[in-house]
């Protein structure tokens, strides 16, 4: 495996185990961190011990829930960035850049909007279909007779303008309050509760394990059309597949927590920097350090200025742009 | 044996269920008895009742530790002769809440310090926290939480009686009830035989505002003081509910004769109305050229429609109508 990799990358497994251990640290922290200020072993009871209503209440359904939506939410965002870098072959391309966010946004908004009181459980399919609908108005207005990489990130530049436009048309044509409006379309995590968990888990396990498996393809991919028609692959097919994935990843994401932004962008290359080009180590590592990012974040904005809290993708995106700019300036 | 083991049973369960009768008997009989006496009500609990959301709530005992999530419903628990033990961000009426700890905003509420403080009831907004009813269940669930509030002056009468009610001190809540009635009848007999003058209610900023709506809150003491609403017709457009908006050609030619204004943001810059009487495009309007161009208060008509809306009432009608 590490032959594939650059030069200079650290080796899978041990970038992998940290990772790993990052995540695991940050839900712990997670966890343990909150506007109310818990001892650590009432935080333990409110884990193990149904004993303390309050810190059950709190650690057990308010934190945990919410720090595994975030995790989720970071890992499929993340994800879904690495296969629409590798499909588009475009080092600028993620979800919210190619208009699935967008998409899969308007969708989610429509319904809620439109049927107010929908269970949380058709909101994902919604968003997951507006996903795939931005994805074929990108591919559509790409296709000519094939698929340019530069037409695509194009196509989806101007989608993905349109989709946040009409979103914003139906938040601000709607009864909705302005701080949920703010939250949704900077994407917020306010309330997240085990519903929302159950909505986003099957697609993050059964999409983003695909994805994981399958990102051996970005590697052939990457050759080159050509190359990889020589070496037998269905092009066209292998990137409709991919894109759908990051479609179902994106959709499930924005459901619950709004139109986060950089996270898809972002976390991708930092895998890239961490462990080289080869897909087959850097897709589990982008949705290891995606779903820390976002559990790091959210607990910032909760207690930044606690009892009061801001929307997540306030500071993924303040911590986004300047990490990004930094990626662009190491790696060139 | 069997048998008389379940002959046993049988006598025990036909006992529990004549003694349960007997109970719920005794627990209604004393509510009958009470009502025509009318001396003093008293709440028996625990107490079901219904909120202004339609939910059904169960209080167990007298609330001791109640908490509030809104301007509105603080001044509400206050005027119903209660106590909070924390308040939202942004209550600091009546004198005495603002040093209560802070347990967020309104719009989001933090879930676990209101759990840390440990309430026995926890009251929030039925018009501004409304759509957060699911959230409120979930991150408070075993806490009775009861949503009240006001979008008419009537609402604010039900809502402190709903409290007095569940605080086992309607007799406060009542006078506060009748205070309120008695000022919509003084100033009804202000406005009694006078041609309703025509109102814009303005809220927001000079380059972006709303229009209040006869069925907004102000707009509903607006009417109940005695104006026109020049709005009246318009439908609700924009994301405030209550609100529209209306072109400023629209505004020109219902040519109000009264303006009333709602300053968005720091009370310490230009009212709104400051910037209508400077701006030249309402210049010919007859509320400028009159002088009849009036900043409200952003708390006792937008932010916290309460208790104090009765003097907000009156003062109404006195720009209206004039003073005595």
């Amino acid at each position: 495996m590490r032959k594939l990799g650059v030069g200079r990358s650290l080796s899978a497994p041990s970038v992998i185990g940290a990772a790993s251990l990052l995540l695991l640290c940050s839900i712990a922290l997670a966890v343990s961190l909150g506007s109310a200020r818990l001892s650590p072993d009432r935080v333990f009871d409110g884990l193990f011990d149904t004993g303390d209503a309050a810190a059950r209440q709190i650690v057990w359904n308010l934190r945990l829930p919410r720090v595994l939506v975030a995790a989720l939410v970071g890992a499929n965002l993340s994800l879904a960035g690495v296969l629409l870098q590798g499909v588009t072959r475009n080092p600028l391309a993620g979800p919210h850049v190619l208009g699935l966010s967008g998409g899969a946004g308007f969708a989610a908004i429509t319904v809620v909007v439109a049927a107010p009181g929908t269970p949380v459980q058709f909101v994902a399919p919604a968003a997951f279909i507006g996903a795939i609908g931005a994805a074929i108005v990108v591919y559509g207005l790409a296709w000519r007779g094939g698929i340019s990489p530069v037409r695509f990130a194009l196509a989806g530049v101007a989608t993905a303008a349109l989709f946040i436009a009409l979103s914003t048309a139906v938040l601000a044509s709607s009864d909705l309050f302005t701080q949920s409006v703010l939250s949704f379309l900077a994407g917020g995590l306010f309330a997240r509760d085990w519903d929302d968990a159950r909505q986003i888990a099957p697609y993050t396990i059964l999409i983003g394990s695909g994805a994981v498996i399958a990102a051996g393809t970005l590697n052939v991919l990457a050759l080159g059309d050509d190359v990889a028609r020589g070496l037998g692959m269905r092009v066209e097919r292998t990137r409709l597949l991919l894109v759908v994935f990051a479609a179902g990843l994106t959709g499930s994401a924005v459901a619950v927590s709004g139109m986060l932004a950089f996270v898809g962008l972002v976390v991708p290359h930092a895998a890239r920097l961490l462990v080289g080009s080869d897909h087959r180590v850097s897709a589990p590592l982008a949705a290891l350090l995606g779903a820390s990012l976002i559990v790091l974040a959210d607990i910032v904005a909760r207690l930044v200025i606690a009892p009061a809290e801001i929307p997540v993708g306030i500071v993924t995106a303040v911590v986004g742009a300047p990490v990004f700019l930094l990626l662009i300036r190491t790696r060139t | 044996m069997d048998n008389q083991r379940f002959i046993g049973l049988l006598a025990i369960g036909v006992g529990a269920v004549v003694m349960l009768a007997a109970c719920k008997d005794s627990i209604a009989a004393p509510t009958e008895t009470a009502a025509p006496a009318a001396t003093e009500v008293h709440t028996t609990y625990p107490l079901t009742i219904r909120d202004l959301l339609g939910r059904e709530v169960t209080i167990a005992a007298p609330p001791q530790r109640i908490i509030t999530t809104s301007p509105s419903a603080i001044e509400m628990l206050y005027a119903a002769g209660g106590e909070a033990i924390a308040r939202s961000e942004t209550s600091v009426h009546p004198d005495g809440v603002a040093s209560l700890p802070s347990i967020g905003p309104s719009y989001s509420p933090a879930f676990e310090n209101i759990l840390e403080l440990g309430p026995d009831l926890v009251l929030a907004d039925a018009s501004a926290q409304g759509h957060l009813a699911k959230a409120f269940d979930y991150g408070l669930r075993g806490i009775p939480v009861i949503f009240i509030g006001a979008v008419e002056y009537e609402d604010i009468a039900t809502s402190i009686s709903l409290i007095g009610v569940i605080i086992d001190n309607q007799e406060t809540a009542d006078a506060a009830g009748a205070e309120l009635a008695a000022v919509l009848e003084e100033v009804h007999s202000l406005s009694k035989g006078k041609t309703s003058p025509r109102v814009l209610i303005m809220n927001g900023a000079i380059s972006d505002f709303f229009v209040a709506l006869p069925d907004s809150f102000v707009g509903n003491l607006v009417t109940l003081a005695g104006g026109e609403n020049v709005a009246t017709n318009q439908p609700q457009t924009g994301r405030y509910p209550g609100y529209t908006q209306l072109s400023i050609e629209a505004i020109v030619e219902t040519n109000p004769q009264v303006i009333l204004t709602i300053t968005a943001g720091p009370p310490s810059g230009s009212t709104l109305a400051d910037l209508v009487l400077e701006d030249p495009t309402y210049a010919n309007l007859a509320a400028v050229t009159d002088g009849r161009v009036h900043n409200l208060d952003v708390e006792i008509y937008l932010q916290a429609p309460g208790p104090r809306a009765a003097e907000g009432l009156r003062a109404l009608a006195a720009l209206l109508f004039g003073a005595e």
